[in-house]
């Protein structure tokens, strides 16, 4: 983890409200994995205070490596990220986190993604591809096809892609988890820890995920937000509540930090 | 060669910054960003005599130019600390101050007596000042006598330095100063953070889950400034500033103030290499002004031709 300077080689809407931003700097030794995150310093003023958290992918050109950040513009910081020009400087923290996890044994792998919950996972979805992982499903939903990414990608990599939108406007007409568990319904997974779940999106998407993945026994991975501060695991401002674990702490709450023990959490640690 | 060495009650400091109660962890977990031996002291989290789980999220929110926190002093308690943190901190070349706080002043005590068995602690802070608990804490900092008899308790109980962190909710602080002053605290440390309240307007939801919170960053630092300064000419022991600091700047208003030290809470999270980069700065301003002692600095406000408002 360091925090290095990077600067804006393109930022651009790509979708309504979402940006792509691709920044460059001393990233040769950068190795983030998949559900990691970095905490970006937007601009050198006190005013947006706080780092925001992104997940990132970084690729590579002739011209060297490259982070991309996919970004939904939903308040003041991000706001103000889609005004800012090529060549501005950025502070970069990271990597940060745990990402996720798969073993060699791993033979289908469920993709769940909310809205901009497919960023994360894109990233993933890549790995488990390049890992020869054969059957890798990817549920999306959005408010609307203007606001589903990166369907063209998947389908160039030949990964089955079941869409709901909430409108209605391609795909299942509600939410993604209705489709999902019509997809669990047709198929009778064994739970032998060689199909997993891998969720990223809305709280109330990933609480229902969770239910669905626990009632057919299959392990499920989730990746949670929450407004953090420092991202290295100090300020605690980021606590999520942890399930109790044993009889022993019933009274003792628990709380985990998305910085630090996650942001991908086992789903059945979390207290929903 | 300037001098930027000084001396917090006692306690020796190779320069006057320290990193700030809850904002820096337990110091460990900055190592891979910053060398702690660069600092003049460290403040770990706020410790309990038992682990505590901490409120329930949401518990930040980001303010203009400041930030509310509700941790609720989650901790993992003070012989976790000590076996765990400690010794791994005693291989830096640091002053660690340990912060502690408690519901009762049996608490404290307790506290204190178990640090006092402890090696590589330079001294402890007393929190009397935190928001987000529901008993104790704040309470004993907004009382000058209720401040001054929990450290008459501590002081007791324990021969290492006590630096008390007073509450700027005290309705008068300078007073709570004086009195901990004559209860024997080897130093103060001022400000902690101010409550304060933010409101989504879409849920008319208070955005933290205690309601209120502490503020703290650079929208406090004028107020802090000002507590400082009028805490720093009623006592004689070394007061340690705090309150918004974000840069070399920031920190020499502090010390010209009055302030012998400085702690840098907030802006360890938007750069963390904050600290050093104070140091850096003081040492540079000092050279520039041909300084060549820090402690010159302390108090040295200029006032001739300024008036101190009165009614
Ligand atoms: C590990 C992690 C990875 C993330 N990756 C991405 C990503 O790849 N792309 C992306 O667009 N966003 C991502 N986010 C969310 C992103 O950090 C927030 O959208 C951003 O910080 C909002 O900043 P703002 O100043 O625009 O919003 P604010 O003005 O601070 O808030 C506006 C609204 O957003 C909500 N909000 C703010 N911050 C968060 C947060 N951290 N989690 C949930 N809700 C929040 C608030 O409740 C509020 O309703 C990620 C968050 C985390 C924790
Ligand atoms: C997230 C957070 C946690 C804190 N935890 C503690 C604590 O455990 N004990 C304490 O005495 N002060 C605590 N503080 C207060 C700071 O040490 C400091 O007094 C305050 O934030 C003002 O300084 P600043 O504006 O530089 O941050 C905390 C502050 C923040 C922001
Ligand atoms: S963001 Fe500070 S502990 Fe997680």
């Amino acid at each position: 983890m360091k925090d290095s300077k990077t600067k804006i080689v393109f930022n651009q809407e790509v979708a309504p409200a979402c940006f792509r931003m691709v920044l460059s700097g001393p990233l040769d030794n950068f190795i983030i994995k998949p559900g990691q995150f970095i905490m970006l310093r937007l601009g050198m003023s006190y005013d947006p205070l706080l780092r925001r958290p992104f997940a990132t992918h970084r690729f590579k050109t002739p011209e060297g490596f490259f982070l991309e950040i996919f970004y939904r513009v939903i308040g003041y910081g991000t706001h103000i990220m889609s005004h800012m020009l090529p060549g501005a400087e950025l502070r970069l923290l990271g990597p940060l986190g745990k990402g996720f996890k798969f073993s060699d044994t791993l033979s289908t792998a469920l993709i769940v993604a909310g809205g901009m919950g497919i960023v994360p996972l894109r990233g993933l979805i890549y790995s488990l591809a390049k890992s020869g992982i054969k059957n890798i499903q990817i549920f999306v939903g959005a408010k609307s096809t203007s606001q589903l990414l990166f369907l063209t990608e998947f389908q160039r990599m030949d990964i089955p892609v079941h869409c709901a939108t909430e409108d209605g406007s391609s795909g299942y007409n509600g939410l993604v988890t209705e489709l999902f568990h019509r997809f669990l319904d047709n198929h009778a997974f064994k739970a032998d820890n060689h199909t997993v779940c891998f969720a990223c999106g809305p709280r109330p998407m990933l609480a229902e995920t969770a239910r669905l993945s626990f009632i057919y026994q299959l392990p499920c991975q989730v990746s949670l937000e929450s407004r953090m501060a420092c991202g290295i695991g100090v300020c605690l401002g980021c606590a999520v509540k942890l399930k109790q674990q044993t009889h022993h702490d019933q009274d003792q709450k628990k709380y985990g930090r998305v910085c630090l023990e996650g942001p991908v959490f086992d789903a059945q640690e979390i207290q929903w | 060669m300037v001098n930027t060495a000084v001396n917090i009650g006692g306690i020796p400091l190779k320069n006057p910054v320290i990193a700030a109660s809850g904002t820096f962890g337990y110091g460990l977990e900055f190592s891979p960003l910053l060398d702690l031996n660069d600092l003049g002291g460290i403040v770990v989290k706020g410790l309990s005599l038992n682990p505590y789980p901490g409120n329930p999220p949401p518990r930040i929110i980001e303010t203009t130019g400041g930030m509310l926190n509700s941790i609720g002093l989650q901790n993992i308690g003070v012989d976790a600390f000590i076996k765990e943190k400690l010794p791994l901190l005693r291989n830096h070349d640091v002053a660690v101050f340990v912060n502690i706080f408690g519901h009762t002043i049996e608490e404290y005590v307790r506290i204190a007596r178990r640090l006092s068995e402890a090696e590589g602690i330079a001294g402890l802070e007393v929190n009397i000042s935190c928001p987000n608990i529901k008993k104790g804490g704040m309470a004993f900092g907004k009382e000058p006598k209720q401040a001054g008899l929990l450290t008459k308790r501590i002081r007791k109980a324990t021969s290492l330095p006590l630096m008390i962190k007073l509450t700027p909710q005290a309705s008068d602080i300078a007073d709570v100063a004086k009195r901990v002053e004559g209860e024997g605290a080897e130093s103060i440390s001022l400000v902690n953070t101010f409550l304060g309240l933010a409101i989504d307007v879409d849920t008319a939801a208070p955005l933290l889950s205690t309601i209120t919170g502490g503020l703290s960053g650079p929208a406090i630092k004028p107020i802090a400034l000002r507590m400082v300064w009028e805490v720093a000419q009623k006592v004689s022991i070394p007061v340690v500033g705090l309150g918004g600091i974000a840069s070399y700047r920031d920190a020499l208003e502090f010390m010209i103030a009055g302030a012998q030290a400085v702690q840098v809470g907030t802006a360890n999270f938007i750069n963390p290499t904050t600290c050093r980069e104070i140091i850096h700065g003081i040492k540079e301003y000092l050279k520039a002004k041909h300084i060549d002692d820090i402690n010159q600095l302390v108090g040295s406000l200029n006032l001739p031709g300024h008036e101190t408002t009165s009614d």
